[in-house]
């Protein structure tokens, strides 16, 4: 049962430098209690694209074309008050960096108590919304809820902020917890942690999960399907375990091998960074990284072959 | 190799250029550049060149409002108010370079010094710098040119030591953070001296900062140096600094308010360009839209 | 369980109790910090200004005592100062008197050098916190708008304000003012004090001078705030736009104002010296001034005191200030 469907979805930023075409025709679904990862470098596109379902795309970002529809609504025609009815009950995000995420001059317990406040159910100096708030702390398993309900984000540590953005995530019981790379400001152990985290508060809340991160070995873990982005276009879509033990585009052959060799960098292809994105390459915007470029593919354009039950955009697939 | 260097330098140039669009960009300090442009070119012509002699009494003359022979009139001694600009331009606002000059070399030093070696030398430079911050700017410097008295040099040490606390907080808290820099502490353990650290790897990283802050004190020494000058606390009697000019001035406000006024719109003309310089500098040389490209 | 939750709520009271307590308790640790911090800068000034009239041009003696006193009045009035013994000794003394309250005395009038600052005082402050006001009340508002609609009006005229306002010499602006409204206008007197008249336009010049960097600091913090990450959070609660603003952006762009306005304000105590000397407002700037040109050095020493005591006083309790809205500061 699909929940989340995006079709087409173009956006770009206008800057006074040129326009960056940050997510070019980006389509896929998400099923109901499902785990999706978007893979990508950073500069793929992928918080962009986070943030447009999440509706938080903020100028000079901006929705060129195509659809985002969320149980049955067509999101890109929700008015602002509608929107803000959606945001943090329906479809909530848990940041990259607790460190910012988080106000710094407000308890912490307050931020989550907010959250109850916004969708109508009563201010947060009440008693019942600061109850709720302490519980849903508990839930992240924070220890001595009740006296961390009033420590400021810089008496805790990154584990534990990630925890409280957390908290605010669940707090609604949404549809789709969309984590824009939900690990990388924290520590190894702490990782495993939160990631462990995340998956049993979607499988007892039946919430499902988009997950954004350039880390395929945390993708591999709790994803069921996968999404690799490369500069703004999607390059390949397919299950978990047959992306991780056959991945058909160069690029996903690349991040796979570096994985399982557990390397930092990117195997068999020539280091550089991805390419601008207000000039992209011609054809294929892989190519000049590609070991198995052909002139053909300075001329091809962005295609998704299916093939069986995978789509890839690689014309060696074609 | 030789294309990776080559590669490098074209990206280095880029960013110049990039600087440069952005700064193009804020058309207010761009025109701000071509007055200071001009204000430059006065205080140098007026060095060598006025159309009278700046310090010629003719009361016959005297008090004449604007005329083709005097395009900015006279003053109560008949001397001509254009040719006094123009020969003050070079006390104004030479000074007040001089000053900033002085206020950003000494404060930076300290603050550097302070910031990366620590211990009691930074104890004892931040106590003082405490005692000196206990006192407003302003009052800083008429209290040191009371003690210093009138004269070019004075002024110059008073409005320059006025803001020396301000660089040495701002110098001192950037250098603490740079210190702490991966690629400071790889120098400290290569073995790299202390002030070959500090020239090579820490000065170069916060000096942008200081030409903005510097860019913004011009604006800020020029109107505290007219102000010692207004108050009779400046330069010598005749040399026609621009504040000087408006405090000999100031009882014309009620009979022959352009003797007074005059002088005023090149201070804050003056004042205004380092301003606006200063606003565009800090746009042009910030690196966050930079990151923002790259993030998107 | 509910036990943690029940003792939390138990009593409003005893909660707010309890904050206000612990505040006090860190307010308080802090106070003894500063307090050593601000004793040390405190010595300092003094000796600062005891040196400071050590080296002012001229005998010290010479100058209490007049032109007109003869060699021997000098004489007797050094040995009856202090003044030919040890320095350190000359420090000690003077410390220690003004630790008791004694500035000194005027040698122009004889009167003790505190009784004037005290006859001056009123008319400073009551300029500050005029011009202060005027200027909060104007800029804060006004860069709050220019922040959140950059192309209105309000942009506009917060930009004009912005640069202008720390553009334009402090005296050019009030002789400007004196020339539009008392010589050609003539509906406002162009200087000294007593009515409520003759403090218009020294409010209106220093307030100019004042929201030129209130009105930026606003502005620029206001947008800093704006985008700030925790905003992003705020908005993805589903938060409306008005409680954003007030919880998220406006309280965390509190904190440098609330810094600038504190130094702003401090300055002010310390007498806006060149608007006083303008308008022949009988406050301490002009008190500052008017001692340089008569060389009354006690009366100057001891009005640059009372400043920097006002403006230390002042930062400190913008640190204080500074702790309710910043829970980052309380750990000293």
């Amino acid at each position: 049962m699909t929940l989340l469907d995006v079709r087409g979805l173009t956006i770009h930023y206008d800057l006074p430098q040129g326009t960056v075409r940050a997510v070019e025709d980006a389509t896929f679904t998400v099923d109901r209690g499902e785990v999706v990862a978007i893979i990508g470098e950073s500069g793929s596109g992928k918080t962009t694209l986070a943030m447009a379902i999440a509706g938080l795309l903020r100028p000079p970002g901006r929705v060129v074309r195509g659809h985002i529809y969320f149980d049955g609504l067509d999101l890109s025609r929700l008015d602002d008050d509608k929107w803000r009815e959606i945001r943090g009950r329906d479809i909530t995000v848990v940041f990259q960096d607790p460190n910012t995420y988080l106000n710094p001059l407000m308890s912490v317990g307050r931020q989550v108590a907010e959250v109850f406040e916004a969708h109508g159910m009563g201010s947060i100096r009440s008693r019942e919304v600061a109850e709720r708030a302490i519980e849903i702390l508990r839930r992240v398993r924070i220890q001595d809820p009740d006296k961390r309900y009033w420590s400021y984000p810089h008496e805790l540590s990154g584990g534990m902020k990630q925890r409280v953005l957390i908290a605010m995530a669940i707090a609604l019981k949404p549809k789709l917890l969309i984590a824009d790379e939900p690990t990388s400001a924290l520590d190894a152990t702490i990782q495993a942690q939160i990631l462990d985290l995340l998956e049993e508060l979607r499988r007892e809340m039946g919430m499902s999960l988009l997950l954004i991160t350039h880390d395929l070995g945390v993708a591999a873990r709790i994803a069921h399907r996968i999404i690799v982005m490369y500069a703004g276009q999607m390059v390949e879509v397919g299950r978990a375990d047959e992306i991780m033990s056959d991945p058909l585009h160069p690029y996903t052959r690349a991040l796979v091998r570096s994985v399982k060799l557990d390397r930092k960098r990117l195997l068999g292809v020539p280091s550089g960074a991805p390419p601008s994105l207000i000039s992209p390459p011609p054809g294929c915007r892989f190519h000049p990284r590609c070991p198995y470029a052909t002139e053909q593919c300075t001329t091809w354009r962005h295609t998704l072959y299916v093939r069986d039950n995978r789509r890839v955009a690689c014309v060696l697939y074609a | 190799m030789s294309d990776l260097i080559k590669r490098v330098k074209a990206a280095k140039r880029e960013r110049t250029m990039q600087m440069w669009r952005t700064f193009r960009a804020n058309r207010a300090a761009y025109a701000s550049l071509y007055v200071l442009a001009a204000m430059a070119l006065m205080a140098l012509i007026g060095a060598f060149y006025t159309p009278y002699d700046p310090y010629r009494i003719d009361l016959s003359a005297a008090l004449g409002f604007f005329s083709l022979a005097h395009p900015l009139g006279t003053d109560w001694l008949g001397r001509d108010m254009l040719s006094r600009v123009m020969e003050g331009a070079r006390y104004t606002l030479g000074i007040s370079f001089a000053a900033v000059l002085l206020g950003a070399a000494l404060g930076s030093a300290l603050g550097l010094v302070s910031g990366y070696y620590g211990g009691l030398l930074d104890a004892i430079i931040q106590r003082a710098t405490d005692v000196l911050l206990a006192f407003p700017t302003i009052l800083l410097a008429i209290a040191l040119t009371s003690v210093l008295g009138v004269g070019i040099v004075n002024v110059v040490l008073a409005a320059g030591i006025a803001t020396v606390p301000i660089y040495i907080r701002l110098v001192r808290n950037l250098t603490l953070t740079l210190r702490n820099e991966p690629y400071v502490e790889a120098g400290r353990a290569m073995g790299l001296s202390g002030p070959y650290i500090l020239f090579r790897h820490i000065l170069p990283n916060l000096s942008y900062v200081i030409v903005v802050q510097s860019t913004y004190y011009m604006g800020i020494t020029i109107l505290i140096v007219s102000a010692l000058g207004f108050l009779g606390l400046g330069v010598p009697k005749p040399i026609p600094e621009w504040g000087t000019m408006i405090g000999d001035a100031r009882d014309y406000i009620f009979t022959y308010p352009h003797v007074v006024l005059v002088p005023g719109v090149f201070i804050s003309a003056a004042a205004l360009a380092f301003n606006l310089l200063g606003d565009g500098l800090r746009d042009a040389l910030d690196p966050r839209m930079a990151t923002l490209l790259r993030r998107a | 369980m509910a036990n943690h939750i029940i003792n939390l709520f138990v009593s409003r009271a005893a909660k707010y109790i309890f904050c206000v307590v612990f505040l006090a308790a860190m307010v308080f640790r802090f106070l003894a910090w500063r307090g050593l911090q601000m004793a040390i800068t405190i010595i300092g000034v003094i000796l600062v200004l005891f040196l400071l009239v050590r080296v002012l041009p001229g005998d010290p003696a010479r100058l209490l005592a007049g032109p007109e006193a003869s060699q021997e009045d000098v004489e007797e009035l050094r040995r009856l100062l202090g003044l030919d013994r040890p320095l350190h000794e000359q420090f000690a003394a003077y410390f220690l008197s003004v630790l008791s309250g004694d500035l000194g005395t005027s040698y122009r009038t004889g009167e003790p050098v505190i009784a004037e600052i005290m006859r001056r005082l009123p008319y400073t402050l009551a300029l500050a916190v005029a011009a202060q006001s005027l200027a909060i009340a104007v800029a804060v508002p006004l860069g709050i708008v220019a922040a959140l609609r950059p192309r209105s009006m309000a942009g506009y005229a917060a930009s004009i304000f912005g640069v202008l306002g720390s553009s334009l010499p402090v005296f050019w602006t009030a002789l400007l003012l004196i020339w539009a409204f008392s010589v050609e206008l003539k509906v406002l007197p162009s200087g000294g004090a007593g009515t409520p008249a003759h403090m218009v336009l020294p409010t209106a010049v220093l307030a100019l001078f004042l929201m030129g960097n209130l009105v930026r600091i606003t502005r620029a913090s206001l947008l800093e705030v704006l985008g700030a990450n925790h905003v992003v959070t705020a908005h993805s609660k589903g938060l409306p736009w008005n409680k954003v603003l007030t919880r998220h952006v406006i309280r965390n762009a509190l904190v440098p104002i609330v810094t600038l306005v504190g130094v702003q304000f401090g300055t002010l105590l310390g007498g806006a010296v060149i608007t006083e000397t303008v308008f022949g407002w009988p406050g301490i700037g002009r008190l500052v001034v008017e001692s340089i040109f008569v060389r009354d050095y006690a009366v100057l020493q001891g009005t640059i005191l009372i400043i920097a005591l006002f403006f230390m006083l002042i930062n400190f309790l913008v640190d204080i200030v500074q702790m309710f809205i910043d829970p980052r500061t309380r750990n000293v």
